[in-house]
């Protein structure tokens, strides 16, 4: 495989950033769905942490990663920490 | 272990607020009544281990924190959420002018559900401010040590419903005043009211 030249390594950056800028958004846009679906937990008195729910969206997100080419495990690992913010949310609300 | 807090204050006084003018998103310079409120915030939290400052990306707001940082020799982050609720029209009249000029809005908003969730003509209702301030604001709360935030009277409002877990009805009757600064306990939802 040859070397990029710079400037391919430059325009392969940047569709990088630009990737990570709309990663950054969709994750604040999951977060803000997040905070509304605390918010009708807390109206409805449902506890934050719902196990059966949870296996369902890993099971389904390593489906997905298996689907894309991405290591399952990476990508429950991402998912864990998102679930970890996701919770700390849910309870502040 | 003392309870972590939140930090929560409001601009010095300006000229608009000492004609009783909606100021929103225009600016109006601080007064030196202003300027000395600044300053007596920073010191009172002096001793108090503020790690992390954000301000307002406001002209007012940013000349406190300016105050503010010098005192406490930390700098201030511009969060661009922080800003004054959007009072559209209302913006730069005085509560007299706005009376006489825009009587149905006033009349529309009696109950608290109203207040809360009429937006001001082409402008914000508190209920766009929450949906603009809850991320935000609750992922401050998972942020290690003392947190400031520099910010205005109706934004604030929102942020102590937020942190206090509190309904905006309950909070936006409660306006802060421009020589208090808040602490709040996100964590046992309490708060303490300091004047300077």
């Amino acid at each position: 495989m040859s070397k990029p030249n710079n400037d391919e390594l430059i325009k392969l950056r940047q569709k990088i950033d630009k990737l990570d800028q709309e990663l950054v958004s969709l994750v604040a846009q999951r977060m803000k769905l997040v905070v509304k679906v605390g918010l009708y937990k807390k109206a409805k008195n449902i506890p934050p942490l719902d196990l059966v729910r949870w296996q369902q969206v890993v099971e389904s997100r390593r489906k997905l990663a298996t689907k894309y080419g991405l290591n399952s495990e990476f990508i429950e690992e991402v998912f864990d920490l998102l679930h970890e913010q996701a919770l700390k949310l849910e309870e502040g609300v | 272990m003392s309870e972590k807090s939140i930090w929560l204050a409001r601009h010095g006084q300006t000229e608009w607020n000492k004609e009783e003018r909606y100021q929103g998103r225009k600016n109006s310079p601080l007064t030196k009544a202003g300027k000395e409120q600044a300053e007596l915030v920073g010191r009172l939290l002096l001793d108090k281990n503020i790690e992390q400052i954000f301000v307002s990306p406001l002209g007012r707001a940013r000349e406190t924190a300016a105050i503010i940082s010098n005192i406490l020799g930390r700098e201030a982050m511009v969060m661009e959420e922080l800003a004054e609720m959007n009072f559209g029209l209302f913006e730069g009249k005085t509560k007299s002018e706005t009376r006489i000029a825009h009587p149905d809005f006033y009349s529309s908003r009696e109950s608290s559900e109203q207040k809360i969730s009429l937006a001001y003509p082409d402008g914000e209702s508190y209920l766009d401010v929450w949906d603009r301030l809850a991320l935000p604001i609750l992922s401050l709360m998972s942020r290690e040590g003392e947190i400031l935030l520099i910010a205005h009277n109706s934004v604030n409002k929102v942020i102590r419903g937020i942190l206090l877990g509190q309904e905006l009805k309950q909070v936006v009757s409660h306006d802060q005043k421009n020589n208090q600064v808040i602490q709040i306990f996100p964590n046992i939802g309490e708060e303490r009211v300091h004047h300077v």
